[in-house]
């Protein structure tokens, strides 16, 4: 009988993981589609939960990092991306995308604000 | 063995393609002054200041400096929402080079007082035509004897110089807050193209550069999604 149950508790185990799975396959294609459509919002919401489902994979990591700039979240984005690059160092396309991220933002952050040019001293 | 491995490379190579979708982003250029878009801004004076060894500026039918300050009045109107200020009757500019303008403080902040200015846009520009017509060897393929010879051919060109130095000084304390050289060349295959035109083919090729110092702009960038 003991043995029994184990299998059952194997079984339902085994299934469990494999729906994990699917779910993070799932979501991340769903993300991925939105994406190409544009829905920047719907996108970074199926990585953003591809991820909590346990998908911290350097993959997921840079297409949550894109949708990240595309939304603005340059911050983010940055952070994300060194993190992809943390669990895949030699991937050739996450560095691209971080290449280019990484100009985009130099020049993004970088800016001249007038000196003395604060309204409460005019 | 040798259609194997090749077959395999393909094989490889288009599972490993399989798994990527590109996609196209819009990403957003600050300029280079970061302002609040409303400021007040005063263009001018501008100066035509003569380079590279010419000791006066070249004898065009039109005032160069004139209309580059006419050129970017229209553009700041039409790309911002800078508040433009009307130009004042007889500026004078205090210096004749770029370097003596930036350090003449008190002119630009009187002329701040004066026209009400958070910030005033002045700097030099040198405008130059140039006839590059001459002869250059060309390769030639002979129809008869079908060997290669070189022969030398008129090629008509002329060619325009913008070279700007824009000036971006605080109307309040006449400090220098920007300084930007922009500098194009437009090469047209005619001899003796009309310069007025030549001038404008410039300035259209810089007017990105010139709005984004006060505008902010999108730039589409591309990258890719993992499927898998």
């Amino acid at each position: 009988m003991k043995r029994v149950w184990w299998a059952i508790a194997a079984v339902v185990l085994a299934s469990c993981a494999s729906s994990g799975e699917v779910g993070i396959r799932e979501q991340m294609r769903a993300g991925v589609e939105a994406a190409v459509a544009g829905l920047w919002q719907e996108a970074a919401f199926r990585f953003e939960r591809a991820k909590a489902q346990g998908g911290e994979t350097p993959e997921l990591l840079n297409n949550l990092a894109v949708a990240y700039e595309a939304l603005g979240r340059y911050e983010e984005a940055l952070a994300t991306y060194k993190r992809a690059l943390e669990l895949a160092p030699n991937n050739l396309r996450i560095k691209r995308n971080y290449a280019r991220f990484a100009e985009f933002y130099a020049s993004y952050v970088r800016g001249i604000r007038p000196k003395g040019g604060k309204d409460e001293d005019r | 063995m040798r259609t194997g491995s090749w077959l395999l490379m393909v094989l490889g190579a288009s599972l490993a393609w399989a798994g990527i979708r590109e996609v196209e982003i819009t990403l957003p250029v600050r300029p280079k002054l970061l302002l609040s878009g409303h400021e007040r801004l005063y263009l001018g004076p501008f100066i035509q200041e003569s380079r590279e060894g010419r000791d006066k500026p070249q004898k065009l039918a039109f005032d160069v400096a004139a209309e580059f300050e006419r050129y970017l009045r229209r553009l700041l109107r039409r790309e911002s929402k800078l508040q433009l200020l009307p130009p004042l009757e007889g500026v004078q500019p205090p210096a004749r080079d770029a370097l003596a303008l930036s350090r003449a403080a008190d002119f630009w902040r009187e002329l701040g007082a004066k026209s009400g200015a958070d910030l005033i846009v002045a700097g030099t520009v040198d405008f130059q035509v140039q006839d590059r017509t001459g002869y250059k060897t060309e390769e030639y393929v002979s129809p008869i004897d079908g060997r290669t010879y070189y022969r030398q051919v008129l090629v008509e060109q002329t060619g325009f110089l913008y070279d700007i130095v824009l000036q971006v000084y605080d109307g309040r304390t006449g400090a220098l807050v920007l300084e930007q050289p922009l500098k194009d060349f437009q090469e047209r295959q005619e001899r003796s193209f009309d310069e007025f035109s030549g001038m404008f083919a410039n300035l259209y090729a810089l007017e990105n550069q010139l709005v984004g110092i006060f505008v902010p702009r999108t730039v589409k960038s591309k990258r890719i999604l993992f499927t898998d």
